[in-house]
């Protein structure tokens, strides 16, 4: 129960009690008054007593006065006592009102003067036989009259104004009653519908913990990787899921209430038990990488964790395992590490190739060349102009093939070798390159641009290559040229940097663009240009290495764009 | 003849026609000594074998020294020089085919002097022995050890 419910049913209390406390006390004032309007009928009975008495006493001696009756002279004095004796009372019982006891007390003057003249008639009748009261007889009994009435008076306003409290009192009471129900009611509604509310909310949450767990069952249930349970005591089976009744080959009956030593082979159960106690024993999760484990379908090989799970002591309570099936991937790895190998030996077998190719197809050209030569210098007078030609182009196709050889060993290389990433240099690059062209070709002419401060991170080695090649192939195309220009730099493109090798030579049919960084591929003629048609090809290998592009944008006569990206 | 001696360690005779003729091209006019593996080359640098008695006080001014040989590798000759203490500062210059970078490290971690690849054009070849020549032979101070001799 929330602090609100609390204090309102405490509040509702509280007014009830009140309540219960003002009515009884009002039922308490009823009594009272009751008592009060028996008091003052007492209190009227006792002045009637008076009265009667007065009446006997003065109807014995009048008896005598008027009519010579004296048999009840006798009983005067008696009457005259019980007279007295009834003013008495009365005075007793309106103790409490001075002003009834001043009018009692008065009223006991004037009955004794009553009583005095009447006993002056007797003695008048007796001795001079005249019967006659006292001229003031009259008057004094008015007197005794008016006095009475004032009393009984009094008496009836005292009850009527005690009547009148109490009813008010009463009214009163009903409307602190009524309001206080009222209120508590309320107040009890509200708590009662709050707490129900709250029932409600309670059950809502039992039903959804209730589904959770069917939830969570039905996620441990279908779970592709085996889920066990055993208790940290014996280590027996306690809970497992369906991949692991279908990964042991074991149904759930069977399996249940058993330990490892009833399912696997000895030397697995004790290595599976030693591991279960030593993770409930170290309080932590033991992730097992690998380990075999003997099925009804034979040896698999599973990736565990096991975890302990304490009560609420902190007493290890369960061990849960969860296990995955790794043989098949274990195969899968098995057979990639062979095919890597297989892969391996036979790139080294490549390597070992191309070493070959490279010594011993070079050696031969070397022969080929140099005898040439040799044949030039040493018999040139025996051959005619068509033999010496033909000598050239053997000279020619020599070296031509001893290039096409360099340029597949070094895409090779390209191929091969680790990238191996710092920060580069462009710009030191380029102009290098440049200037080994020069020196190669001093006789040539090439006004060679390169922006400042390009910088990229790359293979230093093979970014070199890509500006040999790259400014290699803008000197020779631009050999034509009057006035040969090269610009390197660089521009944002997608917030990528662009690096770009631009010329003003042949160009070329933007049509032919795809064929250009294919090997052994070539847009021109070999009397025109020379060359491998290998050098854009290490290019672009290069570039996709370091997982970039390269492109370039040509027109004929007008000059070419390479770019790239790194 | 000044007896500075080159030792050419060549398997292919036409590379050893071009290499000799390129040497005299270049008015290199050293004795020149060929032997055609890498055994034969120990064996007259440490007077063993078909060269045995053959004074070792007589040692080459340079040496060129193909990689690819027969029997024993040019790179294994280059180690077996190099532990030697009369052949250990005998320039050696490796000149081979190859490019790879594999050799060119381990020839230079073994102690090699240069390493020169032959081109295929003679024009370059013999344009690259030129150098050495004039590098190895008439440039360079050789060490007291060899001038001793």
């Amino acid at each position: 129960m929330k602090q609100r419910e609390v204090v309102g049913l405490w509040l509702a209390l509280l007014i009830l009690a009140a309540v219960a406390a003002l009515v009884y006390r009002s039922i308490d004032a009823a009594g009272e008054t009751l008592g009060w309007v028996e008091h003052t009928n007492a209190e009227l009975l006792q002045i009637a007593e008076v009265s009667a008495a007065y009446a006997r006493a003065a109807s014995a001696r009048r008896a005598y006065i008027v009519a010579g009756d004296a048999s009840q002279l006798a009983d005067a004095p008696e009457l005259d006592a019980h007279m007295v004796q009834a003013v008495a009372t009365v005075r007793a019982s309106m103790a409490d009102n001075a002003g009834q006891v001043r009018r009692t007390d008065a009223l006991a003057r004037l009955l004794d003067e009553r009583m005095a003249g009447l006993d002056g008639a007797v003695e008048r009748r007796r001795t001079q036989g005249v019967g006659i009261e006292a001229a003031d007889t009259i008057t004094l009994t008015a007197r005794i009259r008016a006095v009475r009435e004032a009393m009984e008076g009094e008496e009836n306003r005292l009850l009527a104004e005690r009547d009148a409290r109490t009813r008010s009192d009463m009214t009163r009471t009903k409307i602190a009653e009524v309001m206080g129900t009222l209120l508590s009611f309320a107040l009890l509604l509200f708590v009662f519908g709050r707490l129900g509310g709250e029932i409600t909310r309670r059950r809502i949450l039992e039903d959804a913990l209730r589904a959770g767990e069917g939830f969570l069952d039905s996620i441990v249930e279908n779970i592709p990787n085996m889920v066990f349970v055993k208790g940290a005591g014996e280590l027996r089976f306690e809970r497992i899921n369906r991949a692991g009744e279908e990964l042991l080959g074991v149904e759930r009956a069977a399996l249940l209430g058993k330990n490892d030593f009833d399912l696997f082979p000895a030397s697995q159960a004790e290595t599976f038990r030693a591991r279960d106690r030593r993770t409930l024993a170290d309080r932590a999760v033991v992730d097992i990488a690998e380990e075999p484990i003997q099925t009804k379908h034979g040896e698999r090989w599973l990736h565990t964790k096991k975890v302990p799970i304490f009560d609420e002591h902190g007493d290890p309570r369960y061990l849960l395992g969860i296990s995955e099936d790794i043989t098949e991937r274990r195969r899968a790895a098995t057979q990639l590490k062979t095919a890597r190998d297989a892969a391996e030996a036979a790139n080294h077998e490549l390597e070992t190739f191309s070493y070959s190719v490279a010594h011993d197809l070079r050696a031969p050209l070397r022969a080929i060349d140099g005898f040439g030569e040799a044949l030039l210098e040493d018999c040139a007078d025996k051959l005619d102009a068509a033999g010496l030609a033909h000598l050239q182009r053997i000279r020619a196709a020599a070296q031509q093939m001893g290039q096409l050889i360099d340029g597949l060993l070094g895409l090779s290389q390209v191929t091969r070798s680790e990238i191996a990433r710092a920060e580069v240099d462009l710009t030191g690059i380029a102009r290098q390159s440049g200037a080994r062209l020069r020196e190669a070709h001093p006789q040539r002419e090439v006004e060679l641009l390169v922006d400042d401060g390009l910088v990229a991170v790359g293979d230093v080695r093979l970014l070199r290559a890509v500006f040999d090649n790259l400014l290699g192939n803008a000197w020779k195309f631009t050999g034509k040229c009057a006035h040969p220009r090269i610009e390197v730099g660089r521009r944002r493109e997608d917030g990528h940097d662009v690096f770009f090798v631009r010329d003003n030579g042949a160009g070329f049919e933007q049509a032919y663009v795809h064929k250009l960084f294919g090997a052994f591929q070539r847009l021109h003629g070999a009397t025109e240009f020379e060359g491998s048609g290998i050098g854009l090809a290490t290019v672009q290998r290069i570039v996709r290495r370091h997982g970039g592009g390269v492109w370039a944008e040509g027109e004929v006569g007008r000059g070419a764009m390479f770019s790239f990206t790194l | 003849m000044d007896g500075k001696i080159i030792l050419l360690v060549e398997d292919n005779p036409n590379d050893e026609a071009l290499t000799l003729r390129a040497l005299k091209k270049n008015n290199i006019r050293n004795e020149i000594i060929v032997v055609r593996d890498g055994v034969e080359a120990l064996d007259w640098l440490f007077a063993l074998g078909s060269h045995a008695g053959r004074d070792t006080t007589v040692l080459p001014q340079l040496v060129l020294l193909d990689l690819k040989l027969p029997k024993l590798s040019g790179l294994e000759v280059l180690r077996a020089m190099r532990a030697h203490p009369t052949t250990k500062r005998v320039p050696v210059v490796l000149l081979t085919s190859s490019k790879e970078d594999q050799d060119v490290f381990a020839a230079y971690d073994l102690g090699a002097n240069s390493y020169v690849r032959k081109p295929v054009a003679f024009a370059d070849f013999a344009e690259a022995v030129r150098q050495l020549g004039l590098y190895w032979l008439a440039l360079n101070e050789e060490s007291p050890a060899l001038r001793a001799t």
